[in-house]
């Protein structure tokens, strides 16, 4: 299972105009998050006192603010550029994390089965049993909060499904003869691993990340909503969205900005994972 | 039979035992909670005394982890770190409060998903079934806070129907009971769909028609209850989402449930009620896996052998 970029390209001529603007939306978000301070107007926590709760500029506010200013007269369009920095930045980040340590998991379980694989098992089985928010609530409450570990525990989001998966798909690798074959022929086992099995589950690692991403952006920005999540003065949709809550009865701009970012990338990315998941299943028939 | 539920069984309670563990140790290692809750310099070693004997923190670990669940099966779980009132008291008294909120939000997510599905899944391709698919898709990445500031700014600013937040007349229940039932019943929706497809092509159904039954008939005796089956095995999962979910709407609506209280509780590191609300969580999470475990096997009897 590779992905060529002819290949790529084909399916993305074959897919529906939905699926084009995800992408293309994904593409943007990406870029707005590279490059934020370059974009940005102003900081993120720059301040005008005289200029609070201003309208956007095309709903009759001052020309310099042109998504309005919030509560302490920040600048709300630079706030959601530098919102969407973090946010991308957690998510992704974190689900790096947590697809590197379910996977590594996953597959020592395979690999070594017996106790080992009984342990990791058991554990997917704990971590399973919670749902991740009160988990994640639990480690804030009892660590504090700082960002290192906030990203951490986002990361874990989902690492027991990356395990369930990748034991599956090693389990089914070994049974195969390539598997066997690298093995019989005394390559060291790091080759087996990397070289030999890594390429042929990386699809499905890869599909199993895009649906585990839109997750992760709305656990940060739900964190972040509670107040438990990003402090400010940074920012972060969830906290943007928090911020708003007190101001919804005059100035309907400041929900509906991180509201429409978080609702739109989420679904842009789910968007793509189903269409990776039904493209992968299509190619591997 | 006997055998797979002795195995879940034993498999549910290691599942509880590494949880009470977990929670138990992970409390310990983070420091002394005495310290993060007076002032060290200012405060006379008596009253820290006192404290460490109030939580127990002045016996050896050992009797500690003992008492810890001594204190389970007795219903003490120890006092509030902030106001110093009994743990269990202040959770059982907002229990009923969040159970009202989730049984309707479960009642409200299967009239909202069942039907969605089994219509999207008999009108397969049509605008209905395409409809029902977008907003299972676009429910799925809208989360509950999204969802809740929108039904505030529509219905409690815009159009001014229902109150923006509280508790005690129906008219509180609506906002949060849609918020939380349409995320879930559009997975509900998708899930309905995908199992009615997955019958309506099975052998005994086109028997069925062949032999000239009546449509609803079929639906009735053939398909419906085989498409339940695989619904039942979710059901566990959505009661994971539905208390992650809960905690996220009775924080925006501020419903005083346990959800609520988890928040305020995790804010003001309240460590004790904290762990007890954990403990609640998991201990209903693992007994609901249990018995949809158990409802699975008593409905499909080919994963009884595989136990």
């Amino acid at each position: 299972m590779h992905f060529s970029i002819r290949q790529s390209a084909s399916a993305v001529r074959q897919s529906s105009p939905v699926l084009v603007a995800a992408c293309v939306w994904l593409g943007l978000m990406v870029f707005v998050a590279v490059f934020a301070p370059w974009i940005a107007p102003y900081g993120y926590a720059e301040q005008d006192l005289l200029l609070r709760l201003q309208p956007p500029s095309f709903a009759g506010g001052p020309p310099g603010h042109w998504l309005g200013t919030d509560h302490l007269g920040r600048d709300v369009f630079s706030r959601a550029i530098y919102s969407i920095r973090i946010s991308m930045a957690v998510a992704f980040f974190g689900a790096l994390i947590g697809a590197v340590v379910g996977t590594s998991l996953g597959a020592l379980a395979a690999h070594r089965r017996g106790l080992v694989e009984e342990i990791v098992m058991g554990l997917v089985d704990v971590q399973a049993a919670l749902p991740f928010l009160i988990f994640a609530l639990l480690v804030i409450a009892f660590f504090g909060n700082d960002l290192f570990l906030f990203v951490l525990v986002v990361g874990f989001q989902g690492w027991e499904r990356y395990a369930r998966l990748a034991r599956g798909l090693v389990l089914d690798a070994k049974t195969r003869g390539y598997a066997a074959a690298a093995r019989s022929m005394g390559l060291p086992l790091w080759r087996v691993y990397f070289v030999h099995i890594g390429p042929n589950i990386a699809g499905a690692m890869a599909v199993q990340f895009t649906l585990n991403l839109p997750e992760t952006i709305i656990l940060e920005a739900g964190l972040s909503f509670l107040g438990l999540g990003i402090q400010p003065p940074l920012t972060s949709l969830g906290l943007m969205l928090n911020d708003s809550r007190n101001y919804i009865l005059l100035h309907w701009w400041l929900p509906a900005v991180p509201g429409a970012l978080i609702f739109i990338t989420a679904l842009s990315m789910s968007l793509i994972g189903d269409g990776l998941r039904d493209w992968l299943d299509r190619s591997q028939r | 039979m006997i055998r797979f539920i002795f195995i879940r069984t034993i498999r549910a309670i290691l599942t509880a035992l590494t949880v009470v563990t977990t929670t138990f140790v992970v409390l310990r290692v983070t420091g002394d909670p005495v310290q993060s809750l007076l002032p060290v310099e200012t405060t006379p070693p008596e009253i820290i005394e006192l404290y460490r004997r109030m939580w127990n923190l002045d016996q050896p670990l050992w009797q500690q982890y003992v008492g810890y669940w001594q204190g389970i099966f007795h219903g003490t779980m120890g006092r509030s770190f902030v106001d110093g009132r009994d743990v269990v008291g202040i959770i059982a008294e907002r229990i009923p409060i969040t159970l009202e909120l989730m049984g309707w939000t479960f009642v409200a997510m299967l009239a909202i998903g069942l039907p969605a599905g089994i219509a999207a899944a008999l009108n397969r391709g049509s605008w209905i079934d395409r409809l029902v698919m977008a907003a299972a898709v676009a429910g799925h990445a809208l989360p509950g806070y999204v969802m809740g500031i929108l039904m505030i700014w529509l219905f409690a600013v815009e159009l001014r129907w229902l109150p923006s937040s509280g508790y005690g007349t129906p008219q509180h229940l609506i906002m949060p009971v849609i918020t939380l039932a349409t995320a879930y019943g559009a997975v509900i929706a998708r899930f309905t769909r995908a199992a009615v497809l997955e019958v309506l092509g099975q052998p005994h159904v086109l028997a069925a028609r062949s032999q000239g039954w009546a449509g609803h008939t079929i639906m009735r005796r053939e398909v419906l209850p085989n498409a339940a089956i695989p619904l039942v095995t979710i059901i566990g999962l959505f009661l994971g989402g539905l208390i992650g979910g809960s905690v996220i709407v009775e924080w925006i609506f501020a419903w005083p449930g346990i959800g609520r209280l988890l928040v305020t509780s995790v804010a003001g590191r309240d460590l004790a009620i904290v762990q007890a609300l954990v403990l609640l969580f998991s201990a209903t999470m693992i007994f609901a896996n249990l018995m949809v475990d158990l409802a699975y096997a008593f409905l499909n009897p080919a994963i009884r052998v595989r136990g």
